[in-house]
């Protein structure tokens, strides 16, 4: 008996040996990697650089002047700021009142078993899995002057393409556009992911009442299929300031990044880090948006649940 | 049991549903002819592509450029061949380390009670839902303070245990009977032999999914080492670099033949593994 409580107790101190020794590492790796790199950025928000001391070394000073400075750069109509920030919420809206919309119709009607919706199934996904790097390098050079749209539509109507991305006005819509194209597929085989797992008998009884088919996608498979739903809006929400498409990719050599009003908030962050110059002013304009969107996120959180029709089946 | 079921259509559908077969196939053909198109023309000659053919068949179908491109691409002295192991590298030793210690933590959650198991839970749950602008600033900072900017050490970084692979492989485990654990341990297995015998060989099927799934993501990131590996180029980041580095590329079609050769291992993942491929990153979960 003394033997069997002696096993017991030995096998429970080895169980927490073991569960603390599993744990040990990744608990590590999160505080280095993501503590002290998220809190890291609130000091560097709050540090400003003033230059180099006697022995060389950085003096850093404790002051709002990133903020100050990010505030005066909102009201130059032709910041890099004011532009991203207003790119951004392009990029963001599109997803949300475009994206979001198309790739749940197109995914109700391959759940619909459209003709070929396998074949589709894949294609449509296929710009997600290959590289960036790779879809836009074809993109463009298949838009660039003299390349295939170029030449078939000036044979076909005799007008000389505009190079658009060398152009304020069409450079972000050109971007947009291309983001749009290759983006439909991940919500699309989310959404369908959901509807197949619809019960039959729903969907079979609304069929037999002589439903239409909007009324059918309105009004059974949406409320069904809501926490998928809701869920990628919330995702998107939650990316609101990080949205943008490739555009670092869509740069040409020897040109300044971000030209032709193409800036965005992550890509500027991303560039004023890749410069290396200062690392302080980008922090505190992460700070400062991470600050914006967490509201809007816990809010859009509170309204999704709200509207949850809580189904039953 | 299957029930056979009345098909009553929907008014109105057919006529929908043609319609919408047509826009979509102009859709899929639109992602579809672009590849060709690079396709073909990564055949052609450089002179013959932009001079007179852009659009047409390559006259002579030049395959060297496939091989060619492995040397003409190079960034500051690393080729294609080198881009590429960096790319092996990168993507299936970040893929790897990551799934790891995801599957060491869902197991030891979803299994296992003891104390600071909900916070652990909860932390998860929480550090994925706070919108976090910009941290790239902080972590250049650190990484070089750290000393592993710019080296392999960078896929330290991957190592996390509390992120999306977590939460998939939490639910994975949640749902593995716990009887062939028992069943060891009264054999007088102890807790790490029963983990790495008994019940990872069981998670396999998953651990691979969400592996392939990953290394598929890191092989397409170039943002990441662009900033954090200057040094290791890899086919995402190299190939970029190639194009900005150069500012009048001589030759196109090489160009193009080595972009598609970057994405010939992951088309040839997603060509075997498509259905799952689908299935984990976005749709039902985790099936064994």
């Amino acid at each position: 008996m003394r033997n069997v409580n002696k096993r017991a107790t030995s096998f429970k101190r080895n169980k927490y040996i073991f569960v603390y020794s599993f744990l040990a590492f990744a608990v590590v790796q999160f505080i280095v990697f993501y503590a002290v790199v998220n809190f890291n950025s609130i000091l560097l928000a709050f540090k400003e650089y003033k230059g180099v001391d006697d022995a060389y070394n950085e003096i850093y000073v404790w002051s709002f002047g990133n903020f100050a400075r990010m505030f005066r750069e909102f009201q130059s109509p032709n910041s890099d700021l004011l532009t991203g920030f207003l790119n951004t919420l392009k990029y963001f809206g599109i997803n949300v009142v475009l994206m979001i919309p198309l790739s749940l119709f197109v995914a109700y009607f391959l759940y619909k078993k459209i003709a070929g919706y396998k074949a589709f199934r894949v294609v449509f996904f296929l710009p997600s899995i290959i590289s960036a790097v790779v879809y836009v390098t074809i993109f463009k050079n298949i838009i660039s002057t003299f390349g295939p749209v170029y030449t078939i539509v000036e044979k076909l109507f005799g007008y000389e393409m505009p190079p658009l991305l060398n152009t304020d006005g069409t450079a972000t819509p050109t971007i947009i556009f291309y983001t749009v194209w290759t983006g439909l597929g991940i919500n699309m085989i989310l959404y369908q992911g959901a509807m197949n797992r619809l019960p039959a008998e729903i969907i079979e009884a609304g069929r037999m009442d002589g439903i239409t088919w909007l009324r059918e996608l309105w009004s059974v498979v949406i409320p069904i299929i809501w926490p998928t739903l809701s869920m990628t809006v919330i995702i998107a929400f939650t990316g609101l300031f990080n949205s943008g498409g490739p555009v670092l990719l869509f740069s040409e050599a020897g040109s300044i990044l971000g030209r032709n009003k193409t800036m965005t908030l992550p890509f500027l962050i991303y560039t004023l880090t890749w410069y290396g110059k200062v690392y302080e002013y980008p922090a505190a304009i992460g700070v400062f948006f991470t600050l914006i969107s967490l509201p809007i996120v816990l809010g859009i959180r509170k309204l999704m649940s709200k509207i949850d029709p809580e189904v039953e089946y | 049991m299957k029930i056979k079921t009345l098909k009553v259509r929907h008014p109105g559908f057919l006529t929908v549903k043609i319609v919408l077969f047509v826009i979509l196939i102009v859709y899929g053909l639109s992602l579809l002819a672009p590849l060709a198109w690079c396709f073909l023309t990564a055949l052609k000659d450089q002179v013959e592509f932009t001079t007179y053919n852009v659009n047409g068949l390559p006259t002579k179908w030049l395959f060297s450029n496939f091989t060619g491109a492995f040397s003409a691409l190079s960034v500051n002295g690393t080729n294609m061949f080198s881009m590429t192991v960096n790319s092996l590298w990168y993507a299936l030793g970040g893929a790897a380390l990551g799934i790891s210690v995801s599957s060491m933590v869902a197991y030891v959650v979803a299994k296992y009670d003891f104390p600071g198991k909900s916070f652990v839970y909860m932390l998860a749950i929480v550090t994925m839902m706070i919108p976090i602008v910009g941290a790239m600033p902080s972590q250049y900072r650190l990484y070089r303070d750290l000393g592993i900017l710019n080296t392999p050490l960078l896929l330290l970084s991957f190592a996390g245990g509390f992120g999306f692979n977590f939460l998939a492989l939490y639910a994975y485990f949640k749902n593995l009977s716990w009887n062939f654990a028992e069943a060891a341990f009264i054999d007088g297995a102890g807790h790490a032999k029963t983990f790495l015998k008994v019940m990872m060989p069981q998670a396999v099927p998953a651990i691979l999914a969400l592996l392939i799934v990953a290394a598929i993501g890191l092989w397409n990131d170039y943002s990441g080492p662009l900033l954090f590996l200057k040094s290791y180029p890899t086919l995402s980041s190299g190939l970029y670099m190639f194009q900005i580095m150069t500012t009048r590329i001589q030759n196109i079609p090489v160009l193009l033949a080595g972009v598609l050769l970057s994405a010939l291992p992951v088309v040839a993942l997603f060509v075997f593994f498509s259905g799952k491929i689908m299935d984990i990153s976005f749709g039902g979960g985790l099936k064994g």
